[in-house]
């Protein structure tokens, strides 16, 4: 965890973390969202993640379920 | 394991407004083409064990649609045959979304190798494991929403039945 980590109210975790969590909920109780470039996306994602590249994400926020964690990368 | 589709690959497939028997109709479609692409590589293989591990995989996209095949009578209240609910099944393109043909251009040697030929596997579930919560997080109905979720469950069991075979070949390579 980053010093910065401290006055977010974001939670960061490290990969395996982040699988343990996938693991342990159920699907559709969360949104996995990828933040990076298509082309990233396209060279491997975790599976069932939804594309928004960053520079998108402003625009497109309405798309994110906000009732729902999201885990984003 | 990663998915390495496109992210519109076979979500087409679907409008966002479909009834939870309609796309049940869908994936048994996508069973079906994923049982024959199986069943090639089964019978295209020189490798006993390859071949065996195939045959496993087809049989398991069976049951899998023999399950859903259960579930589409539940919702429609036994009104249809199998009969007529086979004869609506369209299998031209896998659970991953790919034809089963695309699949082949992109391994033009048949796999031989039983370590190769689980990597091949894994890569198709876990496509197949994007695909269907993709639909899910697509589609309006809540109903709906469930069926991709209980599909993508069992792909989840299956990747991770996968993933445990090829630890122990792993290990048994070393």
């Amino acid at each position: 965890m980053k010093f910065s980590d401290f006055f977010s109210h974001v939670k960061t975790m490290d990969a395996n973390k982040a699988r343990e969590w996938l693991e342990e909920k159920p699907p559709g109780t969360y949104t996995l969202l990828d933040v990076r470039e298509p082309a990233e996306y396209e060279q491997g994602h975790i599976p069932g993640a939804t594309l928004i590249p960053l520079s998108e994400l402003p625009d497109r926020l309405s798309e994110i379920d906000s009732q729902k964690p999201v885990l984003a990368y | 394991m990663v998915s390495r589709s496109e992210p519109d690959q076979g979500i087409y497939l679907i409008e966002g407004d479909e009834p939870p028997e309609e796309v049940i109709s869908l994936a048994c479609g996508l069973e079906e083409g994923a049982f024959r692409f199986y069943r090639t590589l089964s019978s295209q293989s020189k490798d006993g064990e390859v071949e065996s591990l195939f045959e496993r995989l087809s049989q398991a996209e069976i049951q899998h649609k023999e399950k859903l095949w259960g579930k589409y009578k539940t919702l429609t209240g036994g009104r249809v045959t199998r009969k007529a609910f086979e004869s609506d099944i369209k299998a031209k393109t896998m659970e991953g979304g790919k034809t089963a043909d695309q699949v082949l251009g992109e391994y033009p040697d048949w796999i031989q190798d039983p370590r190769e030929a689980l990597q091949l596997a894994m890569s198709l579930e876990t496509d197949a494991l994007d695909l269907y919560l993709r639909m899910a997080v697509k589609s309006r109905k809540e109903e709906t929403k469930a069926v991709f979720y209980t599909l993508a469950n069992d792909e989840k069991t299956h990747l991770r039945s996968l993933g445990n075979l090829m630890r122990a070949k792993l290990v048994a390579g070393r």
